[in-house]
């Protein structure tokens, strides 16, 4: 506001000397001659006020978005409508470039971007991606780091805070470390760096994306580091649940048995990612795990949580499609926003040519297909994160180390809060990771923490794959360059957190899967509760080694798949976790198995596939342990309705409501009594046993002890509880939609919608119509009790065709992140509706001829 | 005259100068054809209200009125994309009738200023 003053000041005086000049200014200045220190005074007054109006104008107030700025039209919000005509700019010029850079658009506004050499593409990348997604890489890059509440205030505070106490900085830290000892790919990390800088550099105030206006911010520079937090983001998501508290919980209040009861390891009838490993893999030759097996009994643990992976890929050999050619799908499930998660693009320099997906804010393409070889990512779910119990000395930074005090290493954490200032955490590190939660602290501030916060058990320590640095970029780097199943498997070899199943497919017949990443070496069960950690033995990482990890293939059966289900069978000998998914997996498998003259189209239809096998495992166990007899007259037509269901989630279809309405009470009615009792766990429901272990009781004749109501005197039945918890189903849908009709269709009910990054809700899409469920391939579905949905991020089917790769895909937003921008959700109507676009390579000579080019050349 | 002033300088202004620039477009104007504090207000108000009216017409015109629903609903307004519209001119106008005003009145004591200094001896006495 200072500059303000400045420049009314100038320019009054300006205007003062030429006003001798100028004839037409009236001279009644004699009637206010009177009282000169009036007039001046008033004039003041006036000028006070015109200033202080300005000054309002341009400042945020109690939080409220500077209005003058806002509105202003040439500068403010109206500035980011874009032109329902607009085309790009066709020619840049931008410092740091090496030549010349086309920029060709097709009609969804996907930048094809065809370069000169590496350093130029990497650049154009960076520089692209900031262009549309500035404030979503802003905010990616700022949760792991811990530093929203820089720009969001004092309600990001403990989300900061807790992020800041998982150790995510350290990770990227070392990672880039790691990529620093790598020229290629630093080189890589730099270059798209710069490129993010040159926009942001060339940033006017009219064109700073519409979330830093109603903040009152301004972006600040990238960083290779900051990509790298980009990558933490994904790590953290993708393998950031641990449900080792809630296991001590349940054991030290029921028993191990009860643990192995509700939370098996296996369960039957499972579909492994790799069958019959042992023969695939020889782990027999695995060495015993260096860490001994040690348990501590834990204190009482409040709470936990559930991963939510729904992902889903898998490849079909040539033999079972219609053209001859493999045919690969992948569908990675993340929680929806707005931006999208995925940008889109195709890189082409000489030594590259990939089209496909990136995450903001990281280099390269991450699921997508060069000319001959296509690839997809689903997440592991190895469980990579485990916690162990300390024993902290009593006012000192020490713990119990081999029976001596040892000091751990602090780090004080300075977290800026705008319009408060700095907050202050400290940070204990031990031998095995940081400590995130400690129990003498007082907790005045429990409101606020992230849910996530509630499974992380007190005085321990997490040792987590975040914390180890890893060179994904080398991986990616080499994927975009490959041209066959060796290139692939070699690019994979480079892979570290968190392990993924990599589907792959070549033009020259192979189909393939591979668990790529680090994988935990342990014992059966080993990892599973809170562990001792006062014992030097317990430390240090025991990872298997990258040939050790489950793969296969062209394998004989013709067909791989994976859908976050347990990666290997009993066989294969070396832990991996418990917490995988399981009606997806089966549900593939057996589209796959009877799958022939397979094509593109079978595949998309598979992808967006509504059928729950669920329901159709769970519900005639339901209905025909129904007593009809003892139902009311107005629940009669509910469970006609339900009878006559052919198991689709479709979005206009009553009974998916009735059914998820229906299984929730009756999971909540099983469960609760034994294990919802003394934690206050906000992520309760996520908290249950699997699905599936719940029809394997109900198969076993429902009198397992686990249908119990252990608060009551009788003992209830798998049938008792399927009662009573359908008529209190009926009733709840009844008050919260009235009458049995249309208001209870799953899609309406459930209020599908995708939420801005933000969440505020004017740039967010409702009442979307698109039906699945968690238990579907098509997996969306409600994230906890929040408005925040989660399901497939991006949709990608390639047939890899002899002379070359075709592609199509679809992902519910746009390429822009301007909620201004018609592209910023155009996707989601084809999403929704379970289409695909068509995913073109554009080639140089078709640039400024057939489609709309911008051409970025060195200043 | 004054209005069409203030429309063309604050349009000029703003095309430089961050939004804050119209308070010293305004004023100028106000300073040189400003008549009174009254007319000037006026005048200031309907200039500037008449360029955010036309320029924020423009680009919800242009991109379909993409946005100014959707501001509405931010900014907690009843009424919609017309009320949009009814803040963003309101508060132009306001900054432009106050900075018109003292506009007109600095230009007074600044004539004042300059005549006493010009014809000290004819100055009435005080």
């Amino acid at each position: 506001m200072g500059g303000g003053t400045e420049a009314s000041v100038s320019v009054w005086v300006e205007g003062c000397q030429s006003l001798d000049e100028c004839p037409s200014v009236s001279t009644d200045y004699d009637n206010s001659n009177r009282g000169g220190c009036m007039q001046w005074l008033k004039t003041a007054l006036l000028l006070g006020a015109t200033v202080g109006l300005v000054a309002a104008g341009s400042s945020r107030i109690m939080g409220l978005p500077p209005f003058g700025r806002l509105l202003d039209p040439f500068v403010g919000f109206w500035q980011n409508a874009e032109d329902v005509d607009s085309s790009t700019p066709d020619r840049l010029e931008i410092a740091g470039l090496q030549g010349q850079v086309r920029v060709v658009y097709d009609d969804r506004r996907v930048p094809h971007v065809l370069a000169d050499n590496d350093h130029d593409l990497y650049f154009a990348q960076g520089y692209l991606v900031a262009r549309d997604r500035l404030f979503q890489i802003d905010i990616l890059s700022r949760v792991p780091a811990g530093r929203l509440a820089e720009i969001l205030g004092a309600g990001a505070l403990q989300v900061d805070r807790f992020h800041r106490r998982l150790g995510l900085r350290a990770g990227a830290e070392a990672s880039l470390a790691l990529i620093g000892r790598d020229s290629v790919t630093a080189a890589v990390l730099s270059d798209y760096s710069a490129g993010v800088n040159a926009y942001i550099a060339s940033l006017t105030a009219a064109e700073l994306p519409l979330e830093y206006k109603l903040l009152a911010s301004w972006p600040e520079p990238w960083s290779p580091l900051r990509s790298l937090m980009v990558q933490q983001y994904m790590v953290s998501d993708l393998s950031g649940l641990s449900l080792d508290r809630l296991l001590t919980h349940v054991r030290e209040r029921l028993g191990e048995s009860a643990v192995e009861s509700a939370f098996p390891p296996t369960l039957a009838g499972a579909a492994p990612i790799v069958p019959h490993t042992r023969g695939k893999k020889s782990t027999s030759t695995l060495p015993a795990p260096r860490s001994p097996f040690s348990l501590v009994p834990g204190p009482t643990f409040p709470s936990a949580g559930r991963s939510h992976g729904a992902s889903n890929n898998w490849a079909i050999a040539g033999g079972r499609t219609s053209t001859g050619s493999p045919l690969l799908s992948s569908d990675p499930h993340l929680s929806l926003t707005l931006p999208s998660i995925w940008y889109e693009v195709q890189l082409t320099a000489p030594d590259l040519d990939t089209y496909g997906v990136s995450i903001p804010g990281l280099p390269g393409v991450i699921i997508g297909f060069t000319r001959q070889v296509a690839w997809g990512i689903t997440n592991s779910n190895a469980d990579v994160l485990d916690w162990f119990q300390l024993k902290l000395r009593d006012g000192s930074p020490e713990y119990e180390w081999d029976g001596a005090w040892r000091p751990a290493r602090i780090s004080v954490e300075e977290i800026v809060v705008r319009d408060v200032g700095v907050v202050q955490d400290t940070l204990l590190w031990t031998e095995h990771g940081p400590v995130v939660r400690r129990s003498a602290e007082k907790a005045p501030d429990e409101e606020g923490w992230p849910s996530l916060y509630d499974m992380v058990p007190p005085d321990c320590a997490m040792r987590w794959l975040a914390h180890v640095g890893g060179n994904e970029v080398r991986t990616f780097y080499l994927l975009n360059r490959a041209s066959s199943a060796q290139d692939v498997k070699a690019a994979l070899q480079h892979f570290v957190r968190p392990a993924q199943n990599f589907v792959y497919a070549t033009t020259q017949g192979d189909i393939g899967m591979q668990v790529a990443g680090r994988l935990p070496h342990k014992r059966p069960g080993e990892g599973r509760y809170v562990r001792d950690g006062s014992k030097s033995e317990t430390a240090g990482e025991d990872w298997l080694s990258p040939e050790q990890n489950p793969g296969e293939f062209d394998p004989a059966r013709g067909y791989v798949f994976s859908a976050n289900q347990h990666p290997v069978d009993e066989s294969y000998g070396n832990y991996l976790g418990f917490n995988f998914s399981y009606y997806r997996a089966r549900r593939l498998q057996d589209r796959l198995a009877m799958m022939h003259d397979a094509t593109p189209d079978s595949m998309r239809a598979l992808q967006f596939d509504k059928h729950s096998l669920h329901a159709e495992s769970l519900l005639p166990r339901l209905l025909e342990t129904l007593d009809p007899d003892r139902l009311r007259p107005i629940d009669r037509p509910v469970l006609e309705l339900l009878k006559a269901w052919n198991y689709e989630n479709r979005s206009d279809a009553v009974a998916p409501t009735i059914f998820s309405g229906w299984w929730k009470r009756l999971n909540h009615s099983i469960w609760h009594d034994e294990l919802g009792q003394g934690w206050a766990c906000r992520l309760q429901e996520k908290c249950y046993p699997t699905r599936a272990r719940v029809v394997e009781m109900a198969a076993a004749g429902g009198t397992d002890d686990w249908f119990d109501d252990i608060r009551t005197p009788q003992k209830e039945t798998f049938a008792d509880l399927a009662q009573s918890s359908f008529a209190a189903t009926a009733d709840s849908l009844r008050a919260a939609f009235g009458p049995m009709g249309p208001p209870w269709a799953w899609s309406s009910a459930r209020e599908e919608r995708i939420m801005h990054l933000l969440g505020i809700g004017a740039f967010s899409r409702a009442g979307l119509q698109t039906g699945g469920g968690a238990a579907t391939l098509n997996a969306v579905y409600p994230v906890s009790r929040s408005k925040q949905f989660q399901g497939p991020s991006w949709r990608m089917v390639v047939s890899l065709e002899p002379e070359g790769a075709v592609g199509w895909g679809v992902h519910p937003g746009g390429q822009s992140g301007n909620p201004g921008s018609r592209f910023y959700d155009d996707g989601v109507q084809n999403w929704e509706a379970g289409e695909l676009n068509e995913l073109m390579f554009i080639v140089d000579h078709e640039a400024q001829t057939a489609y709309p080019t911008l051409i970025m050349e060195s200043r | 005259m004054l209005i069409l002033s203030v429309f063309v300088l604050v349009w000029i202004a703003e095309s430089i100068w961050p939004w804050w620039g119209l308070a010293p477009a305004a004023l100028l104007a106000g300073a040189l054809l400003g008549t009174s504090a009254w007319r000037s207000a006026r005048a200031g108000f309907a200039g500037v209200a008449s360029v955010w009216l036309a320029s924020s017409l423009y680009s919800h015109w242009s991109s379909g009125g993409i946005l100014t629903g959707a501001m509405a609903d931010i900014l907690l307004l009843p009424g919609g994309a017309a009320a949009v519209f009814a803040v963003t001119v309101l508060l132009g106008g306001a900054v432009g009738a106050l900075a018109a005003a003292s506009g007109c009145l600095l230009g007074h004591r600044l004539r004042e200023a300059v005549r006493r200094r010009d014809q000290p001896e004819s100055a009435p006495p005080a």
